[in-house]
């Protein structure tokens, strides 16, 4: 068997002359990305055509490979050709891609790594980045995840799962000494990158001038924006490089990490350039403890560069002569061992068959839901069947609900069952940051905890969901109040943010659980072009994250019985009120606008109905109902003091199904003042049974309008006279409305059976299926 | 071969013929049996108590030597001590008793000489007693002191997060961790052997013995798969140190091929690790009850005396819970699973799975369960929310003899674990006295069973209703599943304990060859 192919994925310059050579000339395949962002690869990247002939691929993979930017999400078809094409992928922590890998590449993932700033680890990085899920990922491709260390301390810091993994592949720099230094300019030489766009590096040149500054000197490395200094040099040509190098007095060090070198110092040390460190960081480590250009302290090293600025030739040659040392553990001789030794253990990995399993995906209803998002979970399971079969795929579905009562009955779950859908009960308990340090550290990720605050486990008795390949959480609410605990992958689903057009609809720790759980969430459905943009904009999600999934929307037609669908021939008196008892359905301006409607002849009457709505009647105990008791009062008492409203306002309270459409069918319209949802569904359901729709006017009413392909008749929510105008339209010709949806409408194309395929395909892109 | 045992269980540790203290005793009786040297390292503490046990097992002391720590740290004797007053009960510091037996004394006494004397004997005993009791409280009281201040320096070293318990639980851990270098000090200073047997993976120290070969056993890492529900149970101390005996040592002993394969190989393969499986031994029951046949046919009776015997025995057990009736369990049928209640048992589904299969499956067998009720809420939640207390019958602490009764007189064992570190000891517990079993379809079975064309007699462990149907068809065709597990069981039951023992010397040659 020949050897294997390597997906090198860096465009540092330095980096890619020493490492790719080297497993070329092991025998390997290297293929080098040549699109790089610039955030990524600072100045010191480029792109590299040079290898691209070690490889064996064709020609049209390697231009489809080229055109990769390799920095972002992988897409399905990506992954595919990667894992098509490849054996062993070594990356950088660059979290999209590593997502894309850990989740979606079969064969050995090297996360190359070369230390980071003192005080953080990669486990900290890493965890907060991908979150828990992301690190039980890479647990559980096991040994085909390496921990690549340039330098054998890094793991040292690290959680003990990359402990387990680290490996040790030195930084190579072919470390031969090319003695080309010969001094002459008595400026010293200190490297400086992006100092006006980057923090750290604006604090290290700020230092360097307060301590330095009055010494000769000039500041090299690249620069994106010019920086106001004359000795800051921007990026230089190479042969300008090379003659500051051979030419400037000495070079100046600062870094005191332990954990992380550049590879400047290491260069001039290559061109025989006398170097001045300061104590404590890595060169120690590499044999620098007793070297002349050590120093402990800023005023020993202002000493030996004001020494060497003024040409001091005996103390230039006494650190030249010694600092070899330094790049010993640099050299081909030091560092070939460990990589060969390092590569036939990861191509042992690559080796590691693994059986290819069903996906086992957990629907998970979060809260005690029955109605829309209730319908949604079971129409989302039916469709992953309806996709899955259709693409010949294999997945479990489960369907997770609170241990209540409220389910047991339930019609929907035991259709789900009959069509080999399992489900689970589970509980949900709230736990402290401790114990989150405590099950962070007994999996093996450290003791860091990556999210403040309590969260809600939810408990099935098995592991706790533990056992599923990834979950789609069916709304972003919590059982409790805080966010849900998940150790597996996940997807959250955003119906709405009315919370950004109400206000006060909801307390404001309601507000941070629901954002925190699409936070730290794997990815976001949204079924609405208008809530996506809400996803950006006010929950602040990341736009890779968000998926445009199609409305679960199911036709009463195929629900009901022919002969139970309304004609249009006999309609009574009346039109529907489609509500619930939130504020975001806008109650009082539409009460307001019947008042005015009945004052001005209106003479059909009112049928409120949904969830909740029973309240506005005022004969129920408001203490402990489920809604906002001010705002109920509040419409309680409008619809007292209006004498039309209480003989031609019915309110029906939330209605069985059977019940709802009786009336629904027997009504010329439907009314929708509400606004800053998702949309309201139940146009849909009157639309299949051919009753016209008065709605509000917004986005998100729109988009389903034109989903659903149904003629709404739209209406401003917020003028009162506006709403009062548009009943007097509705009642005079919802006739023809009504002739309108039987002649242009075809409904079936919205049922959610017909866009499964739709819904079916994000599915499998974000679950890897 | 001369084998070295590495041993450093902590005070507590009970080693007695049952659990651990049989893997142990069984093992080294095979090892000497098989001529071989042995040598078991441990701390003074549990030197004496090996010895007992070895002992009990018959075992040539003579085959046997130590290397034993120099001596027991003084905190440890004082919880010795206590533990020593926990296990007696009512010990020598049992007011109520000294004084019964004070009394008895004295009504005795007949002259008026003998009673002064007495009085004045008991005077002196008594502040005796006093001057330990006093001694003991001062003790408790400096123990009290030394807790606090252990936990003001755990706050400053950042592991303010733990409880009482848990610091507790560091503390002693921390001894132990000591006295484990020093064994592997002794170890290192001492006569070489050909190996070193290291029963568990709480010593990561082991992997600092030089120069010698080190096979360590792997049971599992249980406590990484279900986090967050050890993490409410136990410290992480344990779990992390278990990695490291894993990172650290190089030659492993499972119990089952899928944990060297799941664990060994996928989390830390391809660097330098060998395993190889050596399986259970048979764990027969029957030697607890059993009552020769002859002895029926003697007393011209025309019943299984074994059974009677079983029946009997089961019907003295002492109900431990609030729930269900022991007395009426002799004379009904009922299903029995033996397990501790730890999170991957899977008790909770299990539960669920018999309620549908007595409420909706109109069947009549109660559940019998060894766990403690209270180490796991959400089950005595759901038992009386679903109000299935008088169903489920709990009675933990037996002794092997109630035991084998308890599996003697069931009409299935059922085992619907999610994890386990080798096949478990439940199928062949339940055979041995003529139960059949149904069990998990987890790899660790599955490794078994399905070789033995038994895939019928699994469930999938996760889906209640699949349990369920499962019991309901095995309760529906016992004599069936009996006669289809009975050559496995056969095959399993030549396993004895010397068998096992041969086989690890074989496997120690393998694997450190």
């Amino acid at each position: 068997m020949g050897k294997k192919r390597i997906l090198w994925l860096f465009n540092h310059t330095s980096l890619r002359e020493y490492e790719v050579p080297l497993m070329i000339n092991m025998g390997y395949e290297v293929y080098c990305p040549k699109i790089f962002d610039v955030e990524f690869g600072d100045m010191s990247a480029s792109i590299s055509y040079s290898f691209d002939n070690s490889l064996t691929l064709s020609d049209e993979i390697i231009e489809k490979l080229n055109c990769t930017n390799f920095y972002r999400r992988l897409s399905a078809e990506t992954l595919e050709m990667i894992n098509e094409a490849f054996d062993i992928v070594f990356c950088m922590v660059s979290v999209e891609p590593l997502k894309s890998l850990i989740y979606g590449f079969k064969g050995a993932v090297v996360l190359h790594v070369f230390g980071v700033a003192d005080g953080i680890s990669y486990t900290d990085i890493l965890g907060s980045r991908i979150g828990i899920q992301g690190l039980k990922q890479i647990d559980k491709i096991g040994n085909r995840f390496w921990f690549s260390q340039t330098y054998d301390n890094l793991a040292d810091i690290e959680c003990d799962m990359f402990k387990r993994r680290a490996i040790y592949m030195p930084l190579g720099i072919g470390g031969k000494l090319r003695e080309k230094w010969c001094g002459g300019d008595d400026r010293i030489l200190f490297i400086g990158p992006k100092i006006k766009t980057n923090s750290f590096y604006r604090k290290v040149y700020e230092d360097f001038k307060k301590q330095f500054g009055d010494i000769p000197h000039a500041i090299g490395g690249g620069q994106l924006t010019p920086v106001d200094d004359e000795s800051v040099m921007g990026f230089l040509p190479k042969e300008q490089y090379v003659w500051n190098m051979t030419h400037l007095a000495a070079m100046y060090y600062h870094s005191k990490n332990p954990r992380h070198l550049h590879y400047h110092p290491l260069e001039a040390i290559e061109y025989g350039m006398p170097l001045i460190f300061m104590a404590g960081g890595m060169l120690d480590h590499f044999g620098g403890k007793d070297l002349p250009g050590r120093c402990k302290t800023v005023s020993e090293a202002r000493r030996k560069l004001k020494r060497l600025s003024k040409g001091d030739r005996r103390l230039a040659k006494k650190i030249i002569q010694s600092q070899g040392i330094l790049l010993q553990q640099f050299s081909d001789e030091y560092c070939r061992p460990f990589w060969e030794k390092a590569l036939q253990n990861i191509e042992k990995s690559c080796d590691t068959i693994e059986k290819e399993e069903r996906k086992k995906l957990l629907i998970v209803i979060p809260a005690k839901y029955t109605g829309g998002v209730f319908d949604y979970a079971v129409r989302f399971c039916k469709c992953i069947l309806i996709g899955a079969e259709q693409l010949g795929d294999k997945c479990d579905v489960t369907i997770a609900y609170p241990d209540d009562p409220i389910y047991e009955t339930s019609n929907e779950i035991y259709e789900l069952r009959s069509m080999g859908i399992k489900v689970r009960t589970y509980t949900c308990v709230v736990r402290d940051e401790n114990w989150q340090a405590n099950c962070l550290e007994i999996k093996g990720f450290g003791e860091t905890i990556f999210y403040a605050g309590e969260v809600c486990v939810l408990k099935d008795g098995m592991g706790d969901f533990n056992d599923f390949d990834y979950a789609f959480v069916m709304s972003d609410a919590s059982p409790e109040n805080a966010p849900i605990y998940w150790e597996i992958p996940h997807t959250v689903v955003a119906h709405d943010y009315i919370q950004h057009y109400i206000p006060d609809i909801m307390s404001d720790e309601a507000i941070h659980v629901k954002i925190e759980n699409q936070r730290r969430a794997d990815s976001i459905f949204v079924t609405s072009d208008p809530t996506r943009l809400d996803a950006y904009t006010y929950a602040g999600i990341e736009e890779d994250k968000v998926r445009l999934t199609p409305y679960m929307l199911e036709s009463i037609s195929t629900m009901r019985k022919v002969e139970d669908i309304n004609t249009g021939e006999e309609k009574n008196e009346y039109f529907l009120w489609s509500s619930n008892a939130a504020k975001h359905k806008n109650h009082i301006r539409a009460l307001k606008a019947l008042v005015r409607y009945y004052e001005n002849g209106g003479e059909l009457d009112c049928y409120m109905t949904g969830v909740n709505t029973e309240y506005f009647t005022g004969k129920f105990n408001l203490n402990d109902a489920p809604v906002v008791k001010e705002y109920v009062k509040e419409v309680i008492d409008y619809i007292k003091s209006q004498e039309c409203l209480n003989s031609k306002l019915h309110i029906m309270g939330n209605m069985s199904k059977d019940a709802y459409y009786k009336l629904l069918r027997g009504a010329k319209f439907i009314i929708h003042p509400g606004f800053g949802d998702n949309g309201n569904g139940s146009v849909y359901d009157a639309a299949s049974v051919n009753v016209p729709s008065l709605v509000s006017d917004y986005p998100a009413m729109r988009y389903m309008g034109e989903f659903m392909g149904v003629p709404l008749k739209y209406m401003n929510p917020y003028d009162v006279v506006s709403i009062t105008n548009a009943l007097f339209d509705m009642e005079a010709n919802c006739s023809d409305y009504s002739q309108q949806i039987r002649t242009e409408c075809d409904l079936d194309k919205a049922d959610y059976r017909n866009v499964a395929h739709e819904l079916y395909k994000v599915i499998k892109e974000v679950a890897n299926i | 071969m001369k084998i070295g045992i590495f041993t450093n269980y902590g005070p507590k540790a009970t080693l007695n013929s049952e659990g651990l203290g049989r893997y142990l005793g069984s093992l080294v009786r095979g090892f000497v049996e098989n001529g071989e040297e042995v040598t078991i390292a441990c701390p003074k503490w549990s030197e004496s108590n090996l010895k007992k046990l070895l002992k009990e097992f018959t075992v040539d002391s003579s085959k046997v030597s130590f290397m034993v720590t120099a001596k027991i740290p003084p905190i440890i004797r004082i919880q010795q001590l206590f533990l020593r007053k926990k296990k007696t009960k009512k010990g020598f510091l049992n007011i109520e008793a000294i004084e019964h037996a004070i009394m008895d004394y004295l009504s005795g006494r007949d002259s008026l000489i003998s009673f002064l004397f007495s009085v004045a004997i008991m005077g002196f005993l008594g502040g005796v007693v006093s001057i330990v009791v006093i001694g003991k409280k001062l003790i408790k009281k400096l123990l009290r002191f030394l807790k606090k201040l252990v936990k003001k320096c755990l706050i400053k070293g950042g592991i303010s997060r733990y409880n009482n318990k848990a610091i507790r639980e560091l503390f002693f851990e921390k001894i132990v961790s000591h006295t484990a270098d020093e064994i592997v000090k002794i170890i290192n200073d001492g006569e070489k052997k050909d190996v070193w047997y290291v029963p568990a993976l709480f010593w990561p120290q082991v992997n600092d013995i030089i120069d010698q070969k080190v096979v360590i056993c792997v049971p599992d890492l249980v406590t990484e798969e279900y986090a967050t529900s050890f993490s409410e149970l136990s410290t992480p101390s344990q779990t992390k140190a278990c990695r490291s005996t894993i990172q650290g040592g190089k030659l492993f002993i499972t119990y089952c091929d899928y944990i060297g394969r799941s664990l060994i190989d996928r989390k830390y393969g391809c660097i330098d690790k060998k395993w190889l499986t050596v399986r259970h031994s048979n764990h027969d029951m029957m030697e607890y009850i059993s009552i020769p046949k002859n002895i029926a046919s003697r007393l011209n009776v025309d019943k299984d005396l074994t059974v009677e015997f079983a029946k009997g025995l089961v019907s003295h057990i002492p109900n431990r819970s609030k729930f269900g009736n022991m007395d009426q369990l002799v004379n009904g049928h009922y299903i029995f699973y033996a397990s501790q209640f730890r999170p991957h048992k899977n008790i909770l589904n299990f539960i669920k799975a018999y309620e549908h299969l007595i409420r909706n499956r109109f069947r009549h067998e109660r559940l019998v369960l060894t766990g403690i009720l209270k180490t796991l809420p959400d089950i005595e939640r759901y038992i009386y929310e679903h109000d299935l207390q008088n169903e489920i019958v709990f009675c933990n602490g037996v002794s092997a003899q109630e035991l084998a009764a308890l599996y003697c007189c069931a009409d299935l064992v059922v085992n619907p674990t999610l994890y386990e570190g080798g096949f478990p000891f439940t199928f062949g517990e339940g055979m041995s006295v003529g139960t059949p079993s149904i069990m998990s379809d987890i790899p660790q079975v599955r490794e078994v069973f399905e070789p033995a064309g038994l895939e019928e007699a699994m469930f999938n462990p996760r889906d209640y209703l699949d349990i369920s149907e499962k019991m309901y068809w095995a309760l529906e065709n016992l004599d069936y599943l009996k006669q289809m597990e009975q050559p496995l069981y056969d095959k399993m039951a030549k396993r004895t304990d010397s068998v096992v023992a041969k086989e690890y010397i074989e496997v120690f040659k393998k694997l450190i060859s």
